[in-house]
Formats: C-alpha cells, sequence, structure tokens
C-alpha cells in the first residue's frame, strides 16, 4: 500500500488533504517509507492471518457474561436458620436496652469511684448474656455456667480479704 | 461488512482481519521489532475489537479504521513501555533498534532499509507515531488526525520535520564508515 502519492507536495493534492511545500528529498525518503513499510506488512510470517482469526473469532460474542453466582445453600432445615434469627434479634434488643440504660443515668462524676463500680461494663455483659439465653434456646446452659464463675469468684474474694485492691488507687486525683 | 462480523459471521470477520491485519502487524514490528511480538501484539489488538464489536463496546459508527488505529497504538504504546522498563531506556525515544528479526539485508536497497529502520527509531515517540501510521499503517492524514487526536495541520507539519530528520539521520549513519560502527 503506498502512501507517497499522499505526501504533501508542490503540484499533487490528494484525498484533499492540504499540501506542506516538500523537495525532492522529502519526497524521496517518503517513497523509501512507503517501501519499508510495504516490507514491515510482508513480513508477517505464513499463516499470520489464521492465527489471528482463530484467536479473535470466538471473541465476537462480546466478554463473556458472568454467570450469576446466586447458588442457594442447601437447605440446612428451619431450625438452626430460626436460631440464627433469634440470635440476632437478642443481641439488638440487648443493645437498645443496653443504650437505654446507660442514657437514663445520665453524666457520672468521675471523681466518684461508686460511679466507675455501678457501671461496672461486666455487669453489663452477664445481664446481656443473661437476657440472650433468655431468648435462645441455643444459649441454654450459659446462666448455669455464669453462676459458677460467681461461685468461683466469690470464693477467690473471700480466700484474700486483706489483700490490697485497686481501690485504693481508683482515689488518687492522678488516675 | 462490521455489522455481519459484530453477530459473527466467520467470512466477515476473516475479511476484517485480512484488510487490517498486516497494516496493525507493520505497525507493532516497526516498534517491537521481533516479528513474534509483532504477531502478539495484533492477535490481542483483534482480540479488544472482536469483544467490541460483537458486545456493545464500539460506539464509533462511520469511523471504524479510526477506532481500530487507535486500539492499536494503546497496545503498542503498552507494549513499548513494558519493553523500556525491561531493557532500560534507548537514547532518542527509540526502544528497538534496526533489524532485530535477524534478516539481514543482502542487497544495497536492503541495506538502506536497514538504515532507515535506524533511523526511524532514533525519532522521537511523537514523531515516530506520525511516521509509522502514515507509511506502515497507510493511513490518511485526516485518519491520524482523528487516532492521534492532534490537529490535520500540526500533523502534516509534524510529518515533513520527521522527513527532514530522517533524512539527516540516515545521512549520518551514511558517511560513518565500518570502522567507526565497530569501533
Amino acid at each position: 500500500m503506498s502512501t507517497s502519492d499522499n505526501v504533501p507536495h508542490q503540484g499533487h493534492r490528494p484525498c484533499g488533504e492540504p499540501d506542506l511545500p516538500a523537495d525532492a528529498e522529502v519526497l524521496a525518503m517518503a517513497e523509501l517509507l512507503d517501501t519499508l513499510g510495504e516490507h514491515e506488512r510482508a513480513a508477517a510470517p505464513v499463516g499470520f492471518e489464521e492465527r489471528v482469526v482463530a484467536a479473535s473469532r470466538g471473541r465476537l460474542e462480546g466478554p463473556r457474561p458472568i454467570p450469576l453466582s446466586v447458588q442457594r445453600t442447601p437447605q440446612r432445615g428451619s431450625g438452626a436458620w430460626l436460631a440464627g434469627a433469634r440470635l440476632a434479634a437478642s443481641v439488638s434488643l440487648i443493645g437498645a436496652a443496653a443504650a437505654v440504660w446507660v442514657a437514663s443515668r445520665g453524666p457520672v462524676s468521675s471523681s466518684r469511684p461508686d460511679a466507675m463500680a455501678a457501671a461496672d461494663p461486666d455487669e453489663v455483659a452477664v445481664e446481656a448474656l443473661l437476657a440472650a439465653a433468655s431468648f435462645d434456646s441455643s444459649l441454654s446452659g450459659l446462666d448455669y455456667e455464669i453462676d459458677l464463675l460467681f461461685a468461683d469468684t466469690a470464693t477467690f474474694d473471700a480466700s484474700a480479704p486483706d489483700e490490697p485492691g485497686i481501690d485504693p488507687l481508683l482515689e488518687e486525683d492522678s488516675l | 461488512m462490521l455489522e455481519a462480523a459484530g453477530r459473527g459471521d466467520d467470512a466477515a470477520w476473516r475479511e476484517l482481519v485480512r484488510l487490517y491485519g498486516r497494516r496493525v502487524f507493520a505497525l507493532a514490528k516497526s516498534r517491537c521489532g521481533s516479528v513474534e511480538m509483532a504477531e502478539e501484539v495484533t492477535q490481542s489488538v483483534f482480540v479488544t475489537v472482536a469483544e467490541k464489536l460483537g458486545g456493545s463496546g464500539y460506539t464509533e459508527r462511520g469511523r471504524f479504521e479510526s477506532w481500530l488505529f487507535r486500539v492499536a497504538m494503546n497496545r503498542i504504546r503498552d507494549e513499548a513501555r513494558r519493553t523500556r522498563r525491561r531493557a532500560g531506556e534507548t537514547p532518542a525515544g527509540g526502544f528497538i533498534a534496526a533489524t532485530s528479526d535477524g534478516d539481514l539485508p543482502d542487497g544495497e536497497h536492503e541495506r538502506e532499509l536497514g538504515r532507515l529502520r535506524e533511523a526511524l527509531a532514533q525519532l522521537s515517540d511523537v514523531d515516530r507515531e506520525v511516521v509509522e501510521l502514515r507509511h506502515h499503517g497507510g493511513m490518511s492524514f485526516k485518519q491520524m488526525a482523528e487516532v492521534l487526536g492532534e490537529p490535520l495541520g500540526t500533523l502534516l507539519a509534524r510529518h515533513h520535520r520527521a522527513l527532514r530528520k530522517l533524512k539527516a539521520l540516515m545521512e549520518g549513519t551514511l558517511r560513518r564508515t565500518p570502522a567507526e560502527v565497530d569501533g
């Protein structure tokens, strides 16, 4: 495919393209470049077009759509699903109750040690777990475990009544 | 033909590859140097074109050739960047110089083409693209303006300047003796 006839030069204006002044050297260079272009096009190896067709023809259907990967999970039985739902509902309810309870207490002064004791997060957590256990049968037995923990804690406190705890530290202003 | 090819018509698609395949190949070979890489680039260009034609990605009705060569130039530039990262930047903007496909020229005309390839590799990327789209891709200046997004006058001037530069580079190459080349 020759393009030298389109190279801008004086006296010839093919394809409606504007010309720039060109001399014989530039025209000769354009012809040489045309020859190089033909040479490069002819350098395509045997079977080139067949391989291009083979590589690309299958893509004419467009990018392969990703199949919908919505798969129904196997039925696990309504009991398990209901247990999950109950647990989620319980957690939500407990969260809301805890938020209401904290809000109803109003701001507490950090200089009062009894305020810290009243807001013991362990108690809140225990209450939350007990409430969850009341909603969810899958947590049955949890209250018994918690009772045991309380009993162990009480036994531990009784065994070391004179040991200094952290209460004096709490009264330090620096804390 | 485009519509037929887009519908999966085998004959139409073959005709498109026949019309444009070697032109894309020549562009890629000039930039990448090797026949194998040029064929790989050409295949990937036509894979992209097929996907766009077959799907809904081809929206530039009436300007298929410009669009195809824009896809090709983007792919060739990507490959050029990869090659540069692997081999390190070569001077004067060319990243593959001369005939790396091993076809050593045996006549004076072939030697002249070899010198022209060397000179082409020393042009800046922008000048080189104009020359290659014109003479390897066989495009009109109007189509080149669409592909490169440049005004027609700018491309005409750049092409003219690039040809003068090539001439000067080749004369410089011609003046070098074999001893200078070896040394």
